[in-house]
């Protein structure tokens, strides 16, 4: 067998699947490992080679789960993951990589060692990455390297996590960047040096090269508005060259991952293939022996994977390479399909959550589908010049490889990257290429720099401006609801079924019918998301509002998108979308907003790219206001309706009737609270009383208008806050179940603790998205039920 | 004791080997189990025989067919610039595979395994070893070299060196002209070919030496006619040539 490596790392993948799915305990998988082994061991002696591979797979799969078994108790386990400070401690530790600056903020990733708390000492071991905000007080920049030992004034903080019936993505995300904790602090002043490492080590020695060569960087690439940050194409340039992403610009992201270029960001085999490439053909030129340029190039190889402190992708294709330069100075067979299996198997055993990391299933899914279809299609294409055709051919089949994943992880379906890549591959091997000779030259001196900087920043601006070409076509890259895991699956399988040899070609020529049939499935998502009850879905955004209502059919209505009002974090985008997606809607019909705070309106906008919308209310809106003149652009030509007292909607048996604001009232300013959208919703004997963030004057008006306003379920006027929710009110209303819409440890201190009192003592049951995650109302018109994300989620 | 933890360990490294690298054999894919085994399986290298049909003594050429070895009508006609030649077996079937895959593949490690077989089976043959000085293997242009990444000869001839025990002279002899190869050439062009092409570098590291001459493939005798007479003309006191295949 060519490739035993390859079914044997997909063994271990499947135990480490399999045991994260169904938590299996340590005992059992270990004796099923030696079982399976002593089994094997015996066909083996037997002679029967057949039975002894397949329970040598069968033992992968047991050492899989028992790798991942003992991994994840000791994370759980940890002491560092599982300390609830909450106060500012000192934390004494060694760098354990280079800090990665970001836009407003530098990450430090430090090993514990202990812990200080006031004048009590504790020792501890965990892997901490703290959070360093920029400071105006403090000019010049944290001069840190692999290896330091430091102390740290620091603040845990629990990861930022939306509980919406979802595992929170936050958590695998820490698993497999092997963090245990998460914390912030002040200021660069509240962290201290406090020794270097060893000065051989080479890591250190690589992390300072990675230093110097982002200060040449940033000296050349600075930002002429402020020295100290970065242009929008030195932030490209750093994330090409050295595998640091945080300071690209949120634009350059998005820009990116809506055209399917984002992997040409991600360091992998091209960039590796390119390196190996340009130092190859120089040692030819100056007569270095073939095989001791092999030998050179296996170090060089190593030493650049810690330089640019890779990730899978970098992990995958330096161990490829290495396997690949290897049986060249041994001679021996290098099968692709093995090395990659190499390669996942490496990965894996030191870190089996890397398997549920999108990076590692992108790479290894674009390179699998590479290897097993480019050579396969190649014939096909027409003979084109400047290797056009081969370029096509790899964007093609890596596209095939990883389309599922992306759709089903990011929502999107790209089909403008096939296009863009034929220009944006060249592109940016020339803009590399150009990067790692200007490198050396910048150690030179500005006047050598400042001329070739400039010429790179050209490129990246023609890049970058590349990235745009097809930005008319919307079909060419759109966004789907979340597919159903049996089409991602059948797509697959239907993949690999046309892999199948030519003298099969009956049942060939079915998996194309398959393959194309998921295909369809997978890019226009046919499925309906219809409902028999009226569901109400108050989803966890953290400090904000967002409702989904549900209408018995298939209509939907969204009440406000949530939203932080600093900060680069797009609630919309991040959490209410992916919701959204996961319930399998495309088209909202009526998108509401109450008023227009961040907390409520910032999260808008990403939903209206996202997703079609029918109708858009809103009661009064602000003069001038940046994220709002957004959502507008956003909305482009949805009819828009301003809705006030008096408006209401007939939605199949469903009422849906606007309380407040009366078209008149025009004394407060038009962003006030009090000048909030309230609605109530009645469906048969169930009634919905959403009345947004009013204050205590706006419930005032409303009693005295002698509304019907009882009804069973009501949300907390501004997310619990003293100044609303008045007796008389909450009396009026005679709430059965009352739903707080919190953020987690918010600045506010909402919900407050008189209002809960006013709450219980109204006899009313409280759910809380703080506490309980998402809360979801259904009701047939007669009955009523409450679901949470969290189950046992209250104190 | 000692013993069986370095052999549980060479198990070990084997079953990596097989494991990571996968091996086949290059003519009969039939995959490598050994580790001593490379590009080539034992099955197909044990099919490289000597040829046994009679020969000129002199310039080495194969004749057809039984009968009692006898000078060729060429070198009756006139003798050739070196004293004797051999080559160990006709250019085709398994040995033409492997000096296919040694040459043009690039499997540089296969000259061991030639230049074992070879020794071996002209080992009798004392009046060529007899006396021999020193190895000059025939040169390839720095281009070429360049190209291959190594000469071929040369890596025969710092075998056949290492086995018999006889220092090799790389830098003796130079060839000093591109000329297109000999492979793609009619062999009545090949003499014209190669005329010139060679010139001494070092002389005086080989006057008044025995000589013997290493190539790959002997075709028509030109280019190892050519670079015994330019030997020759630098004092070389006897020049011996071999060669792994005679086409």
């Amino acid at each position: 067998m060519a490739f035993p490596l390859l079914y044997l790392a997909l063994s271990f993948a499947l135990g480490i699947w399999l045991s994260e799915a169904a938590s299996v305990p340590l005992a059992p998988a270990v004796v099923g490992l030696i079982a399976s082994i002593a089994l094997s061991w015996i066909f083996h002696a037997l002679k029967k080679s057949g039975a002894c591979f397949a329970l040598l797979l069968l033992a992968t799969v047991f050492l899989g789960s028992s790798v991942f078994v003992s991994f994840n108790d000791r994370y759980e386990g940890n002491v560092l993951h599982r300390l609830k400070e909450t106060s500012y401690a000192d934390f004494t530790g060694v760098l354990f990589r280079s800090p990665s600056p970001g836009l407003d903020r530098d990450y430090l990733y430090l090993r514990v060692e202990k812990i200080a708390v006031g004048n009590r000492e504790e020792r501890m071991a965990g892997n901490l990455r703290v959070s360093v905000p920029h400071s105006t007080e403090f000019p010049g920049r944290l001069d840190l390297t692999t290896g330091d030992r430091l102390i740290v004034s620091a603040l845990i903080v629990p990861p930022l996590e939306f509980n919406n019936f979802e595992e929170p993505f936050s958590r695998m995300y820490l698993k497999a960047q092997m963090l245990h904790s998460l914390a912030v602090t002040k200021s660069p002043l509240l962290v201290q040096k406090i020794d270097a490492g060893h000065p051989l080590s080479i890591l250190r020695l690589m992390s300072n090269l990675r230093r110097d060569c982002l200060r040449r960087i940033e000296e050349n690439f600075a930002s002429p508005q402020d020295p100290r940050t970065l242009t929008a194409e030195g932030a490209v340039l750093e994330t090409l060259l050295l595998g640091g992403r945080g300071r690209l610009s949120p634009e350059t992201t998005q820009s990116l991952q809506k055209t399917g270029l984002f992997h040409l960001f991600a360091i992998s085999g091209a960039h590796i293939g390119m390196i190996s490439f340009m130092i190859f053909g120089l040692m030819k030129a100056v007569r270095v022996p073939v095989r001791f340029s092999y030998g050179f190039l296996i170090v060089l190889l190593v030493l650049y994977a810690l330089l640019v402190e890779g990730r899978a992708s970098v992990v995958r294709a330096v161990i490829m390479s290495i396997a690949f330069l290897l049986g060249r100075l041994f001679w021996k067979d290098t099968h692709l399909l093995n090395t990659i299996g190499l390669g996942a198997f490496v990965i894996l055993l030191f870190n089996p959550f890397q398997l549920f990391d999108p990076g590692f299933q992108l790479t290894f899914a674009a390179t699998l589908s590479i290897i097993l279809f480019y050579p396969k299609i190649m014939p096909f294409l027409p003979g084109l010049p400047l290797k056009i055709g081969e370029m096509f051919a790899m964007s093609l089949t890596a596209q095939a490889g990883v389309f599922p994943l992306i759709a089903a992880m990011f929502n999107r379906i790209i089909f403008s990257g096939l296009l863009l890549n034929l220009f944006g591959i060249p592109l940016v091997a020339v803009i590399m290429a150009a990067g790692y000779l200007f490198l050396p030259l910048a150690f030179l001196g500005p006047a050598i720099a400042r001329p070739a900087a400039a010429g790179i920043a050209f490129l990246i601006r023609v890049f970058m401006g590349s990235t745009h070409l097809l930005d008319r076509f919307a079909f060419l890259s759109y966004r789907i609801p979340t597919p159903p895991p049996l089409v991602v699956a059948g797509y697959f399988l239907f993949l690999l079924l046309l892999l199948l040899p030519p003298r099969l070609f009956k049942i060939r020529r079915a998996a194309l019918a398959g393959f194309l049939l998921f295909f369809l499935l997978l890019i226009l998502y046919p499925f309906p998301s219809a409902s028999k009850n009226l569901k109400l879905t108050f989803i966890d955004v953290g400090q904000g509002d967002s409702v989904l209502i549900e209408f018995p059919g298939r209509k939907k209505m969204l009440i406000d998108g949530g939203g932080f009002p600093t900060g680069t974090f797009d609630v919309g985008e991040s959490v209410v979308s992916p919701f959204l997606w996961n319930k399998g809607i495309k088209k909202l019909d009526y998108l509401v907003l109450t008023h227009p705070h961040p907390d409520h309106a910032n999260g808008l906008s990403a939903i209206a790219r996202n997703f079609r919308v029918g109708e858009f209310w809103e009661a009064f809106s602000p003069p001038d206001d940046a994220k709002y003149a957004e959502l507008k652009t956003a909305l482009g030509s949805v009819p828009q309706k301003r809705t006030f007292r008096g408006f209401s909607r007939q939605e199949e048996g469903v009422q849906v009737r606007v309380l407040f604001p009366s078209e008149g009232s025009s004394s407060v300013a038009p962003a006030d609270n009090d000048r909030s959208l309230v609605m109530k919703v009645s469906f048969g004997a169930t009634a919905i009383l959403l009345p947004a963030d009013i204050g205590a004057n706006a419930e005032a008006e409303i009693l005295s208008f002698g509304d019907d306003i009882k009804s069973a379920v009501f949300k907390s006027p501004h997310h619990g806050s003293a100044t609303s929710s008045s007796e008389a009110f909450i009396r009026a209303v005679a709430p059965e179940v009352i739903v707080i819409t919190a953020g987690r440890g918010n600045r506010f201190g909402f919900p407050q603790p008189e209002i809960l009192r006013r709450y219980l003592a109204a006899g009313a049951r409280i759910y809380r998205t703080d506490l309980h995650g998402a809360v979801e109302i259904s009701s047939d018109g007669k009955r009523m039920a409450v679901r949470t994300s969290i189950k046992a989620g209250t104190d | 004791m000692n013993f069986s933890i370095r052999n549980t360990f060479a198990e070990k490294a084997k079953l990596f080997e097989l494991a990571v690298f996968p091996s086949f054999c290059k003519i009969c894919r039939a995959l490598l189990e050994s580790p001593a085994e490379k590009v080539l399986c034992r099955a197909c290298l044990d099919k490289i025989t000597p040829h046994r049909a009679p020969f000129c003594p002199s310039c080495g050429r194969f004749f057809e067919g039984v009968g009692e070895p006898h000078l060729c009508s060429a070198c009756l006609n006139e003798a050739p610039p070196f004293s004797m030649h051999r080559s160990f077996a006709r250019y085709r079937g398994g040995l033409k595979d492997t000096l296919l895959l040694f040459k043009y593949r690039r499997y540089r490690v296969l000259g061991l395994n030639l230049a074992e077989i070879v020794s071996e089976a002209l080992k009798k043959e004392d009046g060529l070893w007899w006396d021999v000085d020193v190895i000059v293997p025939v040169p390839l242009h720095r281009r070429r070299r360049w190209e291959r990444g190594f000469n071929q000869a040369e890596v025969l001839a710092r075998e056949l060196g290492r086995i018999r025990r006889i220092p090799v002279e790389t830098r003796a002899l130079k060839k000093v002209k591109n000329v297109p190869p000999q492979t793609s050439l009619e062999h009545a062009d090949r003499k014209s070919n190669v005329r010139d092409a060679y010139r001494m570098d070092k002389a005086d590291r080989i006057r008044g030496k025995v000589v013997l001459l290493v190539d790959d493939v002997y075709t028509t005798g030109s280019t190892l006619r050519e670079c015994a007479a330019v030997l020759k003309k630098a004092g070389v006191k006897d020049v011996r040539a071999v060669t792994v295949a005679q086409a």
